[in-house]
């Protein structure tokens, strides 16, 4: 797509949207103030023929900083935005598909509307991309009791109701309670994360979201934290935070395939095959929970080779696993 | 020096002249567009108006050329297939299609999509008329991502845009116990499991849908025909990826094991209903416990997703899976003990 069509569209949304702040703007359209301002400047270079001033499209600001106001003038001829193309209603429909996997009830039903409203209003090639097209980016749909869940995190950051949630931890390996300040609910790999600070830790912490059992709003609010703190918080998931150490272990030729596979390019993983065809894997290692599953599910095909202390715990969580098979 | 208008002010400026004369242009008004009216003789300035028109078009804009005489055309914009119709939102609507932005476009979530649902949201918010922005924005407290593995990120951007083109690609792949070998394919669909992506897509050499993992691909995704710019293929309405593919969270297949039940202590079992509630059927035991039954399973699928709750699970059958998962956990007990 060329800078033209994100020109057009920006005008006819600026055009369309008076009296909206560059920090509003900027939420809308995901550019950053900078790039939205690059691209006013660019605006005020285009008008047409005689060229009197006002055949010039311009703009002004009122006010400072990113509270200021854009005011478009002599751009009312862009006002009425060009319409979709094919590709412009495939990337909505399938980004709309996303969204509805995994949101609560009530978004899900805005969803199917405002779809329905599309299908209804757009015309030629959009609306049969719109219409006739299977699922593009095809992923599991969270459960009801998911999408529930999602649905009260959503209203209590919304609210900003510090939150009694029933979390179970599997550090510790068990449920406990905790208060937290939900900040949001995000997508990460494969799982969803409710990122909040937690009082019992007295930190930031991302909570995955099907190991809340319950979460209750409470009567208080919470004052949001400044914009840069909320990136401190120490990240569970594979991809991210700050590792301590690393983890290396040893796969057998048999799976190493496997673990090309899945590791090779990863940030952080250093892959080396071995003379006899098995492999060394060493990445950097953010939780320990999450280590004991990935190696159990090798079973003999992989050597635990660092750290050291992970033996151990990694012994400790067979051998209950293997009592509570013994039992059953 | 002189401004060099950059193209996209150029076609903007056309734009913005077709727009306004609604009775059209001639060669003549054109000349006087910015961008169009500069020294270069006239032959050059038609050829850019010409290349111009041709974007404008793959833009989708529809520009009708209407003959005068042999030597005078006059170009009128096509009001009605190139505008978006008017489109009430209700206020709910329109706080979605802003949180849609917020939760997509950030931190580029939307992957391949990003560029096209930029574009398609601001045009939406424009085209749901006048105070098209929610009255009260929010904050942005949800954050999507097609995302999954950072390694796959951009050859999810480069399949995810084909994909959307409707472009064929072409790349190396490295199937199974086999030589890598360039594999041509007419994209359908991604499908995200086991923590990554497949592609799902009619394989042109051997004229069959195929899945291929994203992860196996070696090297480059390339466009199979680059100099082509228009969409290559259509996917057969009757597609349907569930079939083509197994989307389940264990798998299926030849060598699962059948009639899987496995048991969460009271402890995980709500874990269990939120990620498998109404997917799976669940028997709940009165001291909170439950048993979830697959039809097929892999036994490698059912330790990554169990092995995070140890000593909280236990499978109950069949007999031979039992056996096979308590041989796999004492062995490699054993080689941990052996090497601690």
């Amino acid at each position: 797509m060329s800078d033209f069509a994100a020109l057009t569209s920006l005008l006819s949304f600026l055009t369309s949207n008076r009296g909206v702040t560059l920090r509003d703007a900027s939420r809308a359209t995901g550019l950053k103030v900078k790039e939205i301002c690059a691209r006013l400047d660019s605006l005020t270079m285009c008008g047409v023929p005689p060229y009197s001033p006002n055949d010039y499209i311009s703009y002004r600001l009122i006010g400072s900083g990113e509270d200021a106001v854009i005011e478009m003038q002599f751009a009312q001829h862009f006002a009425r935005p060009l319409n979709f193309t094919p590709q412009e209603a495939l990337a909505l429909k399938y980004a709309l598909e996303h969204f509805h996997r995994g949101i609560d009830p009530e978004s899900a039903q805005q969803i199917d509307d405002l779809t329905a409203v599309l299908e209804q209003a757009l015309q030629g090639r959009a609306r049969e991309a719109l219409q006739e097209s299977p699922r593009g980016f095809v992923v599991p749909r969270q459960t009801d009791r998911m999408r529930a869940l999602m649905g009260t995190l959503a209203d209590a950051v919304d609210g900003r109701w510090i939150t009694e949630i029933e979390y179970f931890s599997s550090h510790r390996g068990k449920l406990g309670t905790r208060r937290v300040h939900p900040f949001q609910i995000l997508e990460i790999g494969t799982h969803f994360y409710l990122y909040a600070f937690c009082e019992l830790a007295g930190a930031t912490r991302h909570f995955r979201l099907e190991r809340i059992r319950s979460a209750r709003a409470t009567e208080t609010r919470f004052q949001r934290v400044a914009a840069g703190k909320r990136d401190a918080g120490r990240m569970t998931a594979l991809f991210g935070g700050h590792a301590r150490e690393n983890l290396r272990v040893r796969f057998s030729a048999k799976v190493g395939q496997d673990i090309v596979d899945d590791w090779r390019d990863s940030p952080g993983a250093l892959l080396e095959q071995l003379k006899d065809g098995r492999w060394d894997l060493e990445v950097p290692l953010y939780n320990p929970v999450w280590a004991i599953g990935f190696l159990t599910g090798f079973g003999q095909e992989v050597e635990l080779l660092a750290p050291t202390w992970l033996k151990q715990e990694l012994a400790e969580s067979l051998r209950s696993t293997l009592q509570a098979h013994q039992a059953g | 020096m002189a401004y060099q208008i950059k193209p996209a002010e150029r076609q903007l400026n056309l734009l913005g002249a077709l727009l306004k004369n609604r009775d059209g242009l001639v060669w003549e008004d054109v000349a006087r567009v910015d961008g169009y009216n500069d020294d270069l003789p006239e032959k050059s300035r038609r050829k850019r108006f010409e290349r111009d028109l041709h974007e404008l078009r793959d833009a989708g804009l529809v520009i009708d050329r209407e003959p005068e005489s042999i030597s005078r055309i006059r170009y009128t914009l096509n009001r009605a297939a190139c505008l978006m119709p008017p489109i009430n939102l209700t206020p709910e609507q329109r706080l979605l299609v802003f949180r849609l932005g917020m939760a997509y476009l950030q931190d580029r979530g939307a992957g391949p999509l990003t560029r096209h649902l930029s574009t398609a949201l601001l045009k939406l918010q424009a085209g749901s008329g006048r105070e098209g922005l929610p009255a009260v924005i929010p904050p942005a407290f949800i954050r999507r991502s097609l995302n999954r593995r950072p390694a796959e990120a951009e050859l999810l951007d480069q399949i995810g845009n084909a994909l959307i083109e409707r472009r064929r690609v072409k790349f190396p792949y490295e199937a199974r116990q086999s030589e890598a070998a360039t594999r041509t394919v007419a994209p359908y669909c991604l499908v995200s499991r086991r923590g990554g992506w497949y592609l799902l897509g009619l394989d042109l050499d051997r004229q069959s849908v195929r899945t291929f993992r994203l992860s196996r691909i070696r090297g480059k995704v390339s466009l199979a025909t680059p100099d082509e710019t228009a969409p290559e293929y259509q996917i057969p309405t009757s597609f349907d990826p569930e079939q083509s593919f197994s989307t389940g969270a264990f798998g299926a297949g030849e060598n699962a094991f059948e009639d899987v039940a496995i048991h969460f202590d009271p402890d995980v079992a709500f874990i269990v209903q939120n990620d498998f509630g109404g997917t799976y059927p669940l028997q709940q035991h009165a001291d909170g416990s439950v048993t979830m039954h697959l039809a097929q399973a892999y036994p490698g699928e059912v330790l990554r997703y169990a092995c995070e709750f140890p000593g909280h699970w236990r499978v109950e059958g069949p007999p031979a899976l039992r056996t096979y998962v308590m041989q796999r956990l004492q062995a490699t007990l054993d080689s941990t003990k052996g090497r601690a």
